[in-house]
């Protein structure tokens, strides 16, 4: 096997890492079980912490766009406008809307409610109001 | 898996729309959350980052649209390629940070910077836990054909000329790569 520059033990990890990273790509799914299987991990312990970390990075995301919606809010209503009620049906409108094929929403509403409990007054308030600001805003875009 | 193809914004490609990212995560399937599961534990190394972190950083940023998928680029590749992507530039950040203690490196005969020669951590480090690779696979004639192989970014029919091995030959040498690397790292990939 030849080569035409000797990598550095540095690119030459690397490389490996990405021909390891394209055989586990490539593994069939029974392959890539039964070799981690024997390794002694718990396979659906794993997947569940992957969902578990899709979930959270969600919540995040839908976090971070509701305080940017909430703060853009705030300055836009400083400029004297007001906050219109048809926002808050829409929003709501929206919130079944968006969470109607939300797998992982359902299956975290059947575990709440098999606990015995659900989403909050207080944390369906704020859903609502983000989700009313984010409409607020996007009609003002349309209106620009 | 080029690096290359993933651009932040994809620039005369066509994306996947914002509201079309969610759905793509549900539509991943256990086997594909298991890959996802192994292939953040190799890229970690180096990184800093803790279990699970990387895999998280990657579909905030295919949320938030600052990575984008092409429409013909799997979804699966594209979220690997951002991992790759954010470790590469962490190991750099992490990189420079070492590096501010080590002396300059030195420069060749024509005043112009070398590429080869490896700093202090690539000696102490990196070339350490390659030497316990290649000592893992010593008997193993074939899978240490395949280390050097893909130490020269070889793949497919480059990798099987060179290695003399049919493709069969050549999953069973990764597949016992595979193995024994979670042997030597058993908490993930030299974490």
């Amino acid at each position: 096997m030849s080569t035409s520059k000797k990598p550095t033990p540095r690119e030459e990890l690397e490389r490996i890492e990405d021909a390891l990273v394209d055989s586990i790509l490539n593994a069939s799914g029974d392959e890539l079980r039964e070799e981690l299987a024997a390794t002694g991990l718990d396979l659906d312990s794993s997947i569940a912490e992957v969902e578990a970390t899709i979930a959270a990075a969600k919540a995040e995301y839908t976090r971070k766009r509701l305080e940017e919606a909430r703060t853009e809010l705030a300055a836009w209503r400083k400029h004297g406008a007001k906050a219109d009620v048809t926002a808050l049906d829409s929003a709501r409108a929206k919130f079944v809307r968006l969470h109607s094929g939300d797998q992982d929403l359902k299956q975290r509403t059947l575990l709440a409610a098999r606990k015995g409990h659900g989403l909050s007054d207080s944390d369906m308030e704020t859903l609502l109001e983000g989700l009313a600001a984010l409409d607020e805003l996007e009609s003002r875009q349309e209106d620009d | 898996m080029a690096e290359a193809t993933v651009m932040r914004n994809a620039p005369g490609r066509e994306c996947l729309r914002a509201d079309e990212i969610g759905p793509a995560f549900d539509g991943l399937s256990q086997d594909d959350k298991l890959k996802l599961y192994a292939v953040e534990a190799i890229l970690r190394r180096g990184t800093g980052l803790g279990k699970g972190d990387l895999l998280r950083e990657a579909i905030c940023r295919a949320l938030d649209g600052e990575r984008n998928c092409p429409r013909d680029v799997p979804f699966m590749a594209f979220l690997v390629m951002t991992m790759k992507s954010i470790a590469s530039h962490a190991r750099k950040k992490d990189r420079r940070t070492v590096l501010r203690a080590d002396p300059p490196e030195p420069a060749s005969m024509d005043g112009s910077a070398t590429t080869t020669v490896p700093s202090s951590e690539d000696a102490m480090v990196v070339a350490p836990v390659l030497a316990e690779i290649h000592a893992h696979f010593e008997d193993d004639e074939e899978a240490t054909l395949v280390l050097m192989g893909w130490a020269e970014e070889l793949r497919g029919k480059a990798l099987r000329e060179a290695t003399g091995l049919d493709q069969a030959a050549l999953d069973y040498a990764a597949k016992r790569i595979r193995t024994g690397a979670r042997k030597l790292y058993p908490d993930g990939w030299m974490t």
